[in-house]
């Protein structure tokens, strides 16, 4: 379904075509302002403009093979409407090292109910890791205690044709609470329950939770300059 | 491979007079609208509306009518009379990978058909070195806000290889694509001289600086700290890059790659690839640089767990390809065989490493180190098995965001770790350490040998864009 409203007004339209460009930034790799404006239907000199304008304030970024991503601020606006804006900086790299630590994909989500939502991840590593469809939405149950490991669906039909798996299983744990009953979670995908490594995972998984939640609950440990 | 020197001279000025840069323009409502959804905090407290957009200096007329647009798509929703806050489609926005790298897995997938037929084992060693239980510090920099257009300073150490040609040139396009918000950026390359480093950083600071970035020639240098601390004190921002000063006290921010996930990975792989077992050469890069260092520590702690993985030799390289071939030659000249593995902390030394076997007609034995195409399109040519871990170039044009976001008093992380992708040959992947993208995918063969592939949008970006007096 899209959110697109009818260019109805001056205004309208290039509401429209940020939108259009914060979507593209998401599912296409593109090296250059042109990529978008052809794909997006924009005007060449308009998505110059509108690039320039959303890579100045960091809503997109290049990572470091030259392709536009969404960048930092875009998440920042993003958790910040979930109430959790603080837990925008420190949980880059806190994803990376669970990443790394457990080879699988590492994420950080909000669950309201019992769904959650996968928000900023931090891919696993080689060609057999789980990849979650874009803006994936899972459903599964969810332990009141907010550690544990999930069984899960996709709850829309989002799954990319390439991909077989539909069922997921995620380790997580809760860091904070957010607007609106939502809770964030940080946690590692996975295709099958973990086995002989179970143990190994729920400690990277809980010391990453825990990382991140001291990270943001000390606002002291800041260093004034 | 061509003249690394001849495009960059060892000191150069970019300002405003001299014509670079984005030019400045009047904001659009798509610039005002990102403004405004930046505008709220962390809890998402609703902001009246007439305040918002007065405090913005957008006027009433186009503020409504863009918010209205930007309720119409949910961006923002109403709270109370009056007031807004962010809506149910900038909570959908939290999507975020971090890199495109997520794109790169979805199609290694499509190639092996997405099959999970084994379960796939556990790392036998991750590839962080240690759990790493600190805080993530962060550094709340309204001490140095101001208003800009900023004199942006770099003490450069050293312009001797590729990578650091691609480092400048990743500055370069952070500097062009935020030049509205930047006056000047002054270089001045010390030549891998700590003295001339010192001397650099007072005739930067008298020219005008805002920002200073440093890349220190060597580490722990007390002069060189001394004088990172003065220019702190007198108000102006450090920001580290690649190689560190040693006293994090000296500098607010710095932006690195973790060289100890390069050795550790590296060597990890190699022993893996040997099957823990074998004679290794190490070709390291310039001595007493912190990354070299540290590259050299993480690794020989690796090949210290394989009982059966003996280092034979370690060579110094400066990271040239030259310096490579040499200590190839030498200890090809004083062993009677090669040897088994070779541990390169980069591939700026690992192309002359290999090119020496190729001349030999020898076989060529397992490699480290990425960076360069070179090395890649080299390596694949001669099927040689190797892991290829890219140093991100494009960390200098993350020092410039930084300087800039703590000129603009926001919180910066006080060390910012540039990811490193692991990038294998298909068929070569061990049991703990796999690939973030495969040497295929990644080499670029339409490009010249001389890129760095890690440098990020400046890649691809024409320097005539870039002008310099």
């Amino acid at each position: 379904m899209s959110i697109l409203m009818p260019d109805q007004t001056r205004y309208n339209k290039p509401i429209n075509q940020l939108l259009k460009v914060s979507e593209l930034a998401l599912s296409e790799s593109f090296k250059t302002a042109r990529g978008f404006a052809v794909k997006g239907n924009i005007p060449p000199s308009t998505g110059y403009r509108i690039v320039e304008a959303m890579e100045s304030r960091k809503f997109i970024t290049r990572d470091s093979s030259g392709s536009f991503v969404r960048g930092s601020e875009m998440l920042k606006v993003a958790l910040s409407a979930w109430g959790l804006g603080a837990l925008s900086l420190p949980c880059e790299p806190v994803l990376h090292q669970l990443h790394e630590e457990t080879d699988s994909t590492a994420f950080l989500g909000i669950r309201t109910d019992s769904k959650l939502l996968v928000g900023p991840i931090s891919p696993g590593n080689g060609a057999d890791h789980v990849v979650p469809p874009l803006n994936a939405v899972f459903e599964g149950l969810f332990d009141d205690d907010g550690t544990g490991l999930v069984v899960g669906a996709l709850t829309e039909d989002k799954a990319i044709s390439d991909i077989s798996e539909t069922t997921y299983y995620t380790m997580y744990s809760s860091i904070c609470d957010g607007l609106s009953q939502s809770q964030a979670v940080i946690g590692v995908l996975l295709t099958r329950p973990p086995s002989t490594n179970r143990n190994r995972l729920v400690d990277c998984v809980l010391a990453s939770s825990s990382r991140l939640k001291e990270s943001v609950s000390e606002p002291d440990s800041s260093d004034q300059v | 491979m061509k003249d690394i020197n001849k495009e960059f001279t060892t000191e150069e000025t970019w300002s405003t007079d001299t014509g670079g840069g984005a030019v400045s323009k009047a904001r659009s409502n798509v610039a005002r609208a990102l403004d405004v959804l930046s505008s709220f905090d962390n809890y998402n407290n609703p902001l009246r509306t007439s305040v918002l957009l007065t405090h913005l200096g957008i006027s009433s007329s186009t503020g409504f009518a863009l918010i209205k647009a930007m309720l119409d798509v949910e961006l923002l929703e109403k709270s109370s009379h009056g007031y807004i806050q962010l809506g149910p489609t900038a909570r959908r926005w939290i999507f975020t990978p971090f890199s495109t790298r997520y794109l790169v897995l979805l199609k290694m997938r499509r190639l092996t058909n997405g099959s999970q037929k084994e379960l796939r084992p556990f790392p036998l060693i991750p590839r962080a070195a240690l759990w790493n239980p600190d805080l993530v510090d962060t550094v709340n920099t309204e001490g140095f806000s101001s208003p800009g257009p900023y004199r942006i300073s770099f003490s450069n150490a050293s312009l001797s290889n590729y990578w650091r040609i691609a480092l400048l040139r990743s500055m370069r396009y952070a500097v062009h694509s935020h030049g509205t918000n930047i006056s000047a950026f002054n270089t001045i390359c010390a030549e891998d001289n700590p003295e001339k480093q010192c001397d650099d950083i007072d005739t930067l600071m008298k020219r005008g600086t805002d920002i200073l970035l440093v890349s220190a020639v060597n580490s722990n240098n007390p002069q060189l700290i001394d004088k990172l601390q003065a220019v702190m004190n007198s108000g102006v921002p450090v920001v580290g890059v690649d190689r560190s000063p040693g006293d994090p006290s000296a500098m607010v921010s710095f932006v690195a790659a973790s060289d100890v996930n390069i050795g550790r990975i590296s060597a990890v792989w190699l022993a893996e690839h040997l099957q823990g077992k074998g004679r290794i050469w190490m070709l390291s890069g310039t001595k007493g640089t912190s990354p070299a260092i540290q590259r050299e520590k993480a690794a020989r702690q690796v090949f210290s767990q394989f009982p059966d993985i003996h280092v034979e030799a370690l060579m110094h390289t400066n990271w040239q390809p030259e310096g490579g071939s040499a200590a190839v030659r030498s200890l090809l000249n004083k062993y009677p065989t090669p040897a088994d593995g070779i541990w390169c902390d980069s591939g700026l030394q690992g192309i002359g490493s290999i090119d020496t076997f190729v001349q030999d007609s020898l076989p060529i034995p397992p490699h480290t180190g990425g960076n360069l195409n070179f090395m890649y399109k080299l390596a694949i040519k001669q099927h040689v098995p190797f892991v290829a871990l890219d140093y991100p170039a494009a960390m200098g044009a993350k020092a410039v965001e930084t300087g800039l976001d703590i000129k603009a008093g926001k919180t910066v992380l006080k060390k910012i770790e540039t990811n490193v992708q692991v990038v294998i040959p298909r068929g070569f992947e061990t049991l703990s350490i796999k690939a973030d993208e495969w040497a295929e995918l990644h080499v670029r063969w339409q490009l010249s040998d001389d890129y760095v592939l890690s440098q990020g949008a400046s890649l691809y970006w024409n320097d005539r864009e870039y002008s310099h007096a």
